[in-house]
C-alpha cells in the first residue's frame, strides 16, 4: 500500500491551492460572510469551481466526471479544508453521485455542471441550502436528495456556511448504499486535516515571530509543544486519511471501519489543534479580525454534520480484530 | 496512493501467514529472570532464520532476504496477526544495532555482527544514558581512552535494556573530553563479557528487571569496534535513534493493535461496552492504534532504502506513546476491581509508564518536533 501522494495527485492539490489563494482568500471569506442575505459562494466563483472539475473529480467520466477517484477528492477536499473554502462542496459532491447512482445523469450533469446546487441536511438545520436547490440527507444506509421548498435563514456559528430551517419539497433521488457514509466520513476528513495542518503552520509561524521576555515564545516548551501536538495529529491522521481513502475506493471489507476511524482522528485533531491556536495567539487569538475562531468554528460543523461521534464509534468498535 | 494488489506480495503474505501457523511457539515467553528466557528467544529466532524468515529487508550477503521495506512491514503484520511472542532479547539488535551497522558499519563489522543477529545467536543492549546524560545525552562522561589498537572504557551506563542477556553492546564513549560535547563521542561495539564490565540489573515499577546499570572500569575492546570514525560518534548515534523511528520496531508498535483487539474482545464479552464512557474510550483508541499500522506505510512509502527517516516520523513514536498510555489505563478500568490482582494487564499498566521515557521522553521528542519540523527557535 503506496501512501505518499503521487506527482498527479499532488498537481491537483497545488492547482487547487493556487486557485483558493487567488479567487476565495480568507479575505473574500470575510466579505461574503458579512452578506448573510446573499449565498455563502457566489454563482461565477461556483461555476468556475465546476469548470475546474471539482463537482466531478471522483465521477466516472459516463457520469459527465473527470474519472478519477476518492484519494484524488481527498486532495481537492484537504485544500478546501486549509483555505476554509465556503458553498456546499461536500453535498454537491455526494449529491452528484446520488443522482448518477439513482439513475438520474441529467441531474448528475447539472450538479456537477453548478447548475444545481446541492446543501445538506444536519439535524433540523439545512446548510447552504437556498430556496429551490437540492438537499442532501445522508445517514448510514445512503442518501435521498430532496428539492428545497421555502427556507427560513437562521443564525448561525460559523460565518463561512449558512443555516436555515428549510421546508423540502418530495424526493428527487435516492440511492441506499452503505459506503456512501464512508465516503463524506473520508472526505470530511480530509477537511478537517486541511485545518489541522492550516493552525498548526499559522501557529508556528507566530510562535517564530512574537518576542515576549526578549525572545519568540516558540522558544517557551508549553507553546512548542502544543504546536509539536499539532503535527503529530497531522501527521497519524493524513496517515489514517489516505488508508481509508484507497480502502473505500477498493470497497474492501474493513473499509468503513478505517473512514470511520479517520473520521474520529480528523475531528478529535482539529477539536483541540483550533483550540490550542487560539491559545498560542493570546489575546488576538480571541479577536474577531485574527482568523482563528474561523478554523475553530469550521470544526465545530464538521464535527457535527453526520449526528453525534457515536455513530463513528459504532462503526469502530464493530469488527472484531483488526484486518491485516 | 495506490493499493498494492500485485500477486507477489499476496503470496508472500500467505506464505508468511500460513509458516507461522505452523511455527510460532505454543509455549508463552517465560516472564523470569534466568537464562531460560534468552534461550526462548534465541530458539525463536533461530527457527525464524532456519524457515528464512529473518532480516526480510537486510542483504542476502549477511544472511536477510534482500526484499523490500514493503515486505518487511507485512512480515511484521504477520508476525504480530500470529500472535507471536512480543518481546525478545534481540529488540535491540533488529531495531538500534543492526540498522545501525548497516547504515554506518564497515564491510568487516557488517559481514561479523548481522548474520550472528539473524541467526539468534547475539543479543545486544543499548548502552546511551548515563546517571547524569539523560535526555542532555551528549553531556555523556563515560570515556574511552586509545591504548595501542585497543580502547579502554571507564565510567558507567544506566537502563541498559537487555543489559543481563547481551553479548554485545551499543555504546556511546568520550574520546574527546575537550572537544564541544557533541563533538568527542564515539559510538563502539562493546563486549559485554570483557573483564572490568560489570552488570547489575535495576527493577522497574512492574518487578521485572527491564534495565540494568552497567560499570566499566577499564575495559577494553579493539579499537576496530569503532562504528563510523573515532569522535564521529554523535552522528551514528542520530542514525540510531532514527532507526528506532523507522521500520526497526514494527511489530513492537502494531502489536498495540492486536492488545487493543484483545480489549475489544473482553470488553465485549464481558458486558463492558454497557458503559458508554468505556466504548467511547474503546472506539477512539482503536482508531488511533489503526494509524499506527497507516502511519507505518506512510513512512516506508515515502522512505527510501538506506536513507535516515526524516524528524517528521518522530510522530509515529509520540504518537505511539499516547496509545498505549491510553489502552493501558483502560484495560484498568475495564478490568475494574480485578486489575487490583496480578493480571498481565496490571503488569502491562505498570510497564506502559516507561513507554513516554524510554528512548527519548515524551517531552523531548515534542522539541525536536517544534524545531525540526516545525522550525520553531530553540
Amino acid at each position: 500500500m503506496n501512501l505518499a501522494p503521487s506527482e498527479e495527485q499532488a498537481s491537483i492539490a497545488a492547482a487547487a491551492a493556487d486557485f483558493l489563494a487567488k479567487e476565495l482568500s480568507i479575505a473574500r471569506i470575510r466579505d461574503l460572510g458579512a452578506d448573510q442575505g446573499a449565498a455563502a459562494i457566489d454563482d461565477g466563483t461556483w461555476h468556475r469551481c465546476a469548470e475546474l472539475g471539482w463537482l466531478g473529480l471522483g465521477l466516472s467520466e459516463e457520469a459527465g466526471g473527470v474519472g478519477l477517484g476518492l484519494p484524488e477528492e481527498v486532495m481537492l477536499f484537504r485544500e478546501l479544508g486549509r483555505f476554509l473554502a465556503p458553498g456546499p462542496f461536500l453535498s454537491s459532491v455526494l449529491g452528484a453521485r446520488v443522482a448518477f447512482r439513482a439513475g438520474q445523469a441529467d441531474l448528475a450533469e447539472s450538479i456537477n455542471s453548478g447548475e444545481t446546487r446541492v446543501g445538506m441536511q444536519v439535524g433540523d438545520l439545512a446548510i447552504d441550502a437556498r430556496s429551490d436547490d437540492l438537499i442532501l440527507a445522508l445517514d448510514e444506509f445512503g442518501g435521498r436528495l430532496y428539492r428545497v421548498g421555502e427556507s427560513q435563514p437562521v443564525a448561525g456559528v460559523d460565518p463561512g456556511i449558512r443555516f436555515a430551517r428549510a421546508q423540502t419539497a418530495g424526493m428527487v433521488a435516492e440511492y441506499m448504499d452503505q459506503t456512501l457514509l464512508a465516503r463524506a466520513r473520508v472526505l470530511v476528513a480530509a477537511e478537517l486535516l486541511g485545518i489541522i495542518e492550516a493552525v498548526r503552520d499559522m501557529s508556528a509561524s507566530y510562535a517564530q515571530t512574537r518576542i515576549q521576555f526578549g525572545k519568540p515564545i516558540g522558544t517557551f516548551q508549553a507553546v512548542k509543544h502544543r504546536c509539536a501536538d499539532m503535527a503529530i495529529a497531522a501527521y497519524a491522521c493524513a496517515a489514517e486519511l489516505f488508508q481509508a481513502a484507497l480502502l473505500v475506493e477498493a470497497e474492501t471489507a474493513d473499509a468503513g471501519f478505517h473512514a470511520a476511524s479517520a473520521y474520529v482522528l480528523a475531528s478529535n485533531g482539529a477539536r483541540r489543534s483550533t483550540a490550542d491556536n487560539i491559545q498560542n495567539h493570546g489575546g488576538i487569538g480571541f479577536t474577531w479580525e485574527q482568523d482563528s475562531h474561523l478554523f475553530l468554528k469550521r470544526a465545530l460543523v464538521f464535527e457535527n454534520l453526520f449526528g453525534p461521534q457515536r455513530a463513528a464509534y459504532r462503526d469502530i468498535l464493530a469488527p472484531e480484530r483488526h484486518e491485516f | 496512493m495506490e493499493l498494492d494488489t500485485s500477486k507477489e506480495l499476496k503470496e508472500f503474505r500467505e506464505e508468511a501467514r500460513t509458516w507461522l501457523s505452523e511455527n510460532v511457539p505454543s509455549e508463552a515467553r517465560p516472564h523470569t529472570v534466568g537464562p531460560e528466557l534468552r534461550e526462548y528467544d534465541q530458539e525463536w529466532q533461530r527457527r525464524q532464520y532456519e524457515g528464512g524468515w529473518a532480516g526480510i529487508d537486510w542483504e542476502p550477503e549477511y544472511g536477510g532476504r534482500g526484499l523490500s521495506l514493503v515486505e518487511q512491514v507485512v512480515w511484521y503484520e504477520e508476525l504480530v496477526r500470529a500472535r507471536a511472542p512480543r518481546d525478545s532479547v534481540f529488540s535491540v539488535a533488529f531495531g538500534h544495532a543492526g540498522p545501525t551497522l548497516i547504515m554506518r558499519g564497515n564491510e568487516e563489522q557488517k559481514s561479523f555482527y548481522l548474520p550472528k543477529i539473524l541467526r539468534g545467536e547475539t543479543p545486544w543492549s543499548q548502552g546511551f544514558s548515563e546517571p547524569g546524560a539523560g535526555s542532555d545525552l551528549a553531556s555523556l562522561r563515560t570515556r574511552a581512552v586509545v591504548d595501542g589498537d585497543e580502547l579502554v572504557i571507564s565510567g558507567s551506563k544506566i537502563w541498559t535494556s537487555y543489559g543481563q542477556w547481551s553479548d554485545y553492546g551499543e555504546l556511546l564513549v568520550r574520546t574527546d573530553p575537550d572537544a564541544p560535547k557533541h563533538k568527542g563521542i564515539t559510538w563502539v561495539i562493546m563486549d559485554m563479557h570483557a573483564p572490568g564490565v560489570d552488570i547489575r540489573p535495576i527493577t522497574s515499577i512492574d518487578g521485572f528487571p527491564h534495565n540494568c546499570e552497567v560499570f566499566y572500569d577499564e575495559a577494553r575492546i579493539p579499537l576496530a569496534n569503532v562504528v563510523d570514525k573515532v569522535n564521529n560518534g554523535w552522528s551514528v548515534a542520530m542514525s540510531t535513534l532514527a532507526a528506532e523511528r523507522g521500520p526497526g520496531f514494527l511489530d513492537h508498535r502494531l502489536s498495540e493493535i492486536v492488545f487493543i483487539d484483545e480489549l475489544t474482545e473482553y470488553a465485549k464479552e464481558h458486558g463492558k461496552l454497557a458503559d458508554q464512557s468505556i466504548a467511547d474510550r474503546l472506539a477512539t483508541v482503536r482508531a488511533e492504534a489503526a494509524a499506527i499500522r497507516s502511519m507505518a506505510y506512510y513512512q516506508v512509502s515515502t522512505a527510501r532504502k538506506g536513507e535516515m527517516p526524516g524528524s517528521e516520523t518522530t510522530a509515529i513514536r509520540s504518537w505511539l506513546v499516547g496509545v498505549q498510555t491510553r489502552a493501558a489505563g483502560l484495560a484498568l478500568d475495564i478490568l475494574g476491581v480485578e486489575a487490583l490482582e496480578w493480571k498481565p494487564w496490571t503488569r502491562q499498566w505498570l510497564s506502559s509508564f516507561s513507554a513516554p521515557i524510554a528512548g527519548g521522553t515524551t517531552d523531548i521528542q515534542r522539541n525536536i518536533i517544534g524545531e525540526r519540523v516545525l522550525g520553531l527557535p530553540r
